[in-house]
Parts: C-alpha cells; structure tokens; sequence
C-alpha cells in the first residue's frame, strides 16, 4: 500500500517549501524537499554591474546573513583583482560577521526553534515560565545588532564594507562601548548555552560527511581551506569543482552534492571539524563529546557557537588599536575571483567572472541550505520508518523539528504542516 | 475593547523586512498590543477571516502571488506594502529589465520548469494604504506607523528627500564629491543612513512624485555618467518607475 505524507509549507525556517513523503509497505520510498519559493535570478542580475556595487545587491539575498554574503562577495572581488586588504580590515570584518551569527543563531535558537522543545505554536504563546529564556534571547539578538550596526551601519543589510575596506570607521568611543555590553552580558550567553544543552533531543544518529572551513589556531568564519570529516572524505582542493549543484523538477531551489552524496554543513559541522579551536569557555558550554552525529543537535552548536563568537569580539576588540587608513587602490581587470565563508548557516561560496573594467560577466553563488537540503531528505529517510507508529501529528511534529533543526534559511518555519496519506 | 488583527505576509524578498521589524526594541510590547494572526518567520496560525492591518513583505512575482494579494486585500482594512520590494518591486525587479530567456540559463542550465516572471510591486495590483518604503525599512517609522493605527490615526509617509536629514547632520555632500548620490530625488526617512555612513545614497526608498529627475540625470552626464552608468544607477531598487526616463 502506498501512503503519501505531505508538509505543506514548512513554517519557521527561510523561504518557502513543503516536504513530500512516499510510503509503500512501511518503506519510505521518497523523501523531497519541495522548494517553491519564486526564484530572484540573482546570478544573473549582478551580470553587467560594476563591482563596486554587486556586494550591495548579494546582500539582499537573505535578510539574515546579509553580512555573510556581502563579507564573500567582497572577498571574491579583491581575489579577482589581487588586492590585499589590512589587518584592520580582516579583524573589522570579523567582527561584522560575528555579529552576524549571533543575529542569526539567536533568532533560529528562541525565536524559531524553541517552541519545538519546549511547547507552544511559536514564541508569541510559550509557556509563561519560558519568557525569560524569550527576553534572554532578545538581548543576545540584539548585541548581535549593536555589532553589525556599530561596525556595518545598520543592523540588516549594512552598508559600510566595501572593495578594499570600509567606507567609514566605527568611533573609537563606540567601540568602547561595545566591548563593555559584551563583557557585561558575557554570562548570558554561557546560560543560554547550558539551557540549550539541557533540553531533550530525540535520539537519532546518521553517519555522514560534514564540511566547513578550517584555519589554524581559529575557529573558522570568513576565511580557511575546506575541510571534511565523515567516513570517505572527498578531496576538496578544488571546490566548487567536487561539489556539483543540480535541479530538481520539484524545486527552484538548487541542490548540491559532493561526488553525489549528500553532506551537511553548518553549526553541527563546523564543531565537529574545529572542536579544539573553540575558545575556553565555548568548550565548557559543549557537555556531549565531538563528533555529534545526531541533526538535532545543530542547535547545541549553535549555542556553544554564540559562546565562543562572544570571546572572540571581546578579544579583537580589546586588540583592535584603530587607525585611519587608507583602503588599497583598485584596478579592475579581466578574471575569475571566488571566496568562501562560514556563513551562520554554513558554507557559503561565490564566484564572478570580470571584464577587464571591472563589470560581472557571470557568477556562482552557492548557499548553505542548497547543500544541506539533500541532507535533510536522507536524514527524513533514516528517521520516519522508525516513527510510523506515532500519531500523525506527532510524526508530523517531529519532521518539522529537524528540518527546523537544519535552521533551513528562515522564511517558511511555522507550525504548519498538512498531512495527507497518514493512518 | 477587542485588540485589532494583524497578520504579516511575505512574497518574493529576503524577508530581512520581517527581520527588521522584529528587531524593533519595543516589538514584543507593540505585538502584545494586537492579536498576531499570521507572521510567516514567526508562526503561521489563521489565515481566514478578516484583518484589521496587514503588512505584506515583497514583491509580486506569480499569478498565485497576485491571487493571493488580492485575497488578502479583500480581508484588510488597513493594508500596509512593507519594505522596497512590496512598494517598487525592489532588487528582483532589476531582471525586469533583462532579457528572460538569458536570466532563466544564467542561473538554470535547464530551464523547462522554471520560468522567470516580473517582479512588480503591490500598487499594481491592488489598493495600497501605506507605502513603507526601505530596504530594509526604517525601525523608527515603522514604530511610528503601528502606534498611528493602534489610536486609529491615519499616518503620513515622508515627502522630503534624503538630502534634507543628509544636511541637517552636516555630512560632507557626496554628490558634490563626484559620486552619483541619488539623495536628492529619494524619498527621506532613514535619517540619511548611507551618506552618513559615506556610502551615496542608491535610491532604496525609490523617487519622490515631484522630484525633477531630468535635472538629476544632467548633473550625474555633468559628472561624467555614461547611459549604461544611468541605467545601472537608476534600475536597482524602483527601476520600474523610470521606465519612461530618457536615458
Ligand atoms: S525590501 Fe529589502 S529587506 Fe525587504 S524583503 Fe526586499 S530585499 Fe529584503
Ligand atoms: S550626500 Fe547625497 S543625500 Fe547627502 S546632501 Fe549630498 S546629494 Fe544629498
Ligand atoms: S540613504 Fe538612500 S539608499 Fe540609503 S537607506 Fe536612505 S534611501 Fe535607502
């Protein structure tokens, strides 16, 4: 007998998608994560414009990890056109993306996330006796957009990082005052990372291959050599070469693969590739030993994440010794530049192609949810046989949880799911 | 007294527009005050029944987006296009401009499937009460505008250029510099946040009705733009409003 299941809309992630479900005798034959968000072309609106302006379009290709992108974009520039950029510059960037992350992993942590481990339909009615970890989670969201608007002008799709720098740097006194909130709040994030820890997460472990970026003495952000941990590690000397992007027909969004399996990449990846490159009190935070192979621990790492970005701002800024600078000139020319981050959900890769002024002749750009959808089906596979017998809501609730685990880029993460197909 | 329904809806964007708004520091105060019917990052609870306000986030891209506009149109009292995107069409509508065919295999070798559509904003479609222009959004005017419509009150979108808060904060002038600042014709109420930030404004909140862009145009041609410099400049966030410019 065949039963379908299907997830219409998947709320409380980014974009909108469903998942479809194909059963026959017990045996989950299908698994496919539908996208069916209107694709915006961006690889193709960039072609024709300078590239003193593409950082601030690629920015706009999502509202929550704007600096991620804008951060590779820049890089993938100054690649193309062998410019070097300062110290300054690096640890300025730094920053911004760190304060990206925190942005990022606080609103899928307590706004997203946390209704599926404590109760509730979403964070508009929690428990009573949750409120506070909601109010603590606004606080951390909000030190991440102090960060990203003292360094990069706003809090969503900042401004001031530009080719070769920035067009304006942050006050000394501003600064200052940055490094006293972060000291100041420093303990929250270690409490928001026990609670975390503390919850319960369904048992469930998959073995596979995680990639992230890799530098020594760091933990991984804006810059490294890709790296992967699993079983059968591909070579990745040549990304993006081994990682192919493909269509489905059920899709608009891209899929990847690396030499045609699945992988994941993210919090969960970064940790596990870069456990020994946390900072002391990150470490603390992390109470269950790498490698973790269970998904649903993405949201651990996160938190033990969050911990560790909290050091690093503090350090850089009680480092930071801020000098006007002069950016680097640039002189456009024809070639090729890439670059790769360590966006807040993973990966992120892009690619131009320049004429020799300096206009987009083409581009690649590969997010992170692209590469970690066809993980989430194999992982859909691999849990719902041994959840069949559960209610239908309940096996809906928990395909929703890890999904939502995967923090799939924001905009479809509700409570939401139509069933169809179930006993 | 009942608390008003508010529901937000998302179309084509980043929904940095949603993001904005709940990073808003009186969010959680502000959506105590209203029963929250729908708010897609959020939750998704109700979507039947009628709306006293909504805020709908992006641009219009496919015929069931425009079916479901109109539906919500039809349910709302006070309807409200959130962000760039929702009033211009914003950054996806710059493929208006382009060639469909060249953008669909740009980005999809195969594109049987797949079909690039417009970008168009929600006034082509439907009655819009409040235009909030920015991309994103402004935290201030969209505070503004809520309390507004808590106390009934029907509020006002700002009709001065970027150039008058951009002077009032004594920044240095960029157009003066030799960049091509697109302050002058754009809607103000972000307190000038890129020319203070010594970026030059690029026209996110789109043209004022009256401003004289054919003067516009001939300073940036004083200053050396060539008409692929005008075409890049101006078709960005509300190219569809300079469709009948002479470039
Ligand atoms: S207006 Fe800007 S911030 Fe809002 S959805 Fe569109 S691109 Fe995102
Ligand atoms: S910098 Fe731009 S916005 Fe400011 S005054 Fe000059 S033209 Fe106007
Ligand atoms: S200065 Fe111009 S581009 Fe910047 S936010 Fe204001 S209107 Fe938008």
């Amino acid at each position: 007998m065949t039963k379908k299941l299907q997830l219409d809309h998947i709320a409380k992630i980014e974009g909108h998608a469903r998942l479809n479900v194909k059963i026959e005798d017990g045996e989950v034959k299908e698994a496919r994560m539908e996208v069916f968000e209107s694709p915006r072309f961006f690889e193709a609106i960039v072609v024709g414009r300078s590239y003193e302006e593409i950082a601030s379009m690629t920015s706009r290709i999502c509202g929550i990890c704007g600096p991620s992108h804008t951060t590779c974009c820049l890089q993938a520039i100054e690649k193309a056109f062998d410019v070097k950029v300062s110290q300054q510059t690096k640890l300025l960037r730094e920053l911004l993306n760190i304060g990206g992350w925190i942005q990022s992993h606080a609103l899928h942590l307590f706004f997203l996330a946390l209704p599926d481990y404590v109760g509730g339909t979403s964070v508009l009615d929690l428990p009573a006796r949750y409120s506070k970890h909601v109010k603590r989670g606004l606080m951390l969201k909000k030190l991440g957009n102090d960060i990203v608007t003292v360094i990069g002008g706003r809090d969503v799709h900042p401004m001031t990082a530009v080719p070769g720098g920035f067009s304006k740097l942050p006050t000394e006194s501003k600064l200052q005052w940055l490094l006293q909130e972060l000291k100041e709040r420093k303990q929250e994030f270690v409490e928001a990372a026990a609670f975390w820890q503390k919850l319960k997460y369904p048992k469930f472990e998959r073995k596979t291959e995680y990639f992230s970026l890799q530098k020594k003495n760091s933990y991984p952000l804006i810059d490294g050599h890709i790296r992967c941990f699993g079983e059968k590690c591909i070579q990745t000397k040549n990304y993006p070469r081994h990682f192919k992007e493909y269509l489905e027909p059920y899709s608009t969004a891209k899929f990847a693969v690396a030499e045609g399996k699945s992988y994941m990449v993210g919090p969960l990846a970064r940790l596990n590739l870069n456990y020994k490159e946390l900072s002391y009190n990150a470490k603390r935070a992390l109470k269950t030993k790498t490698p973790i192979q269970n998904p649903f621990y993405n949201n651990v790492a996160q938190a033990v994440e969050m911990v560790w970005c909290v050091d690093r701002a503090i350090q850089i800024l009680e480092n930071l010794k801020l000098k006007d600078e002069q950016r680097p000139e640039i002189k456009p020319k024809a070639g090729r530049g890439y670059a790769t981050v360590e966006a807040p959900r993973g990966l992120l890769f892009h690619e131009y192609k320049f004429n020799k002024s300096g206009c987009v002749l083409d581009s690649n750009i590969i997010v992170p949810t692209a590469q970690n959808l066809r993980q989430i089906e194999d992982d859909i596979k691999l849990l719902l046989p041994g959840i069949l017998k559960l209610k239908k809501e309940k096996i809906v609730d928990q395909l929703e949880k890890l999904i939502r685990a995967y923090d799939p880029c924001i905009s479809c993460s509700t409570h939401f799911l139509e069933v169809e197909g179930l006993p | 007294m009942a608390k008003p329904k508010v529901g937000v809806w998302s179309f084509t964007g980043c929904e940095g527009c949603q993001v904005e708004m709940l990073n808003c520091p009186e969010i959680m105060d502000l959506l105590d005050k209203v029963k929250v019917m729908r708010f897609p990052i959020l939750e998704e609870r109700d979507e039947k029944g009628k709306y006293d306000i909504c805020f709908v986030e992006g641009a219009i891209t496919t015929k069931e987006e425009e079916e479901k506009l109109k539906d919500v149109r039809k349910r709302t009292n006070f309807l409200v296009a959130l962000g760039t995107c929702a009033t211009y069409g914003g950054i996806p509508s710059i493929k208006n401009f382009l060639d469909e065919k060249k953008v669909e295999k740009t980005v999809y070798r195969n594109t049987s499937y797949l079909h690039s559509e417009k970008a168009e904003p929600l006034e082509k479609f439907i009655k819009v009460d409040y235009n909030m222009r920015g991309c994103p959004p402004d935290k201030d005017e969209f505070v503004r505008v809520f309390k507004d419509l808590l106390l009934e009150k029907k509020p006002k979108e700002p009709d001065f250029p970027v150039c008058v808060e951009c002077r009032k904060k004594e920044n240095p002038c960029l157009l003066e510099q030799g960049h091509f600042c697109l302050g002058p014709v754009t809607h103000g109420g972000c307190d000038a946040v890129c020319p203070s930030n010594e970026v030059m404004c690029h026209g996110c909140r789109g043209p004022l009705k009256d401003a004289n862009i054919k003067r516009e145009i001939e300073i940036f041609e004083k200053k050396g733009a060539t008409s692929e410099d005008l075409k890049r400049i101006l078709i960005k966030f509300a190219g569809e409003k300079f469709r009948t410019c002479d470039l």
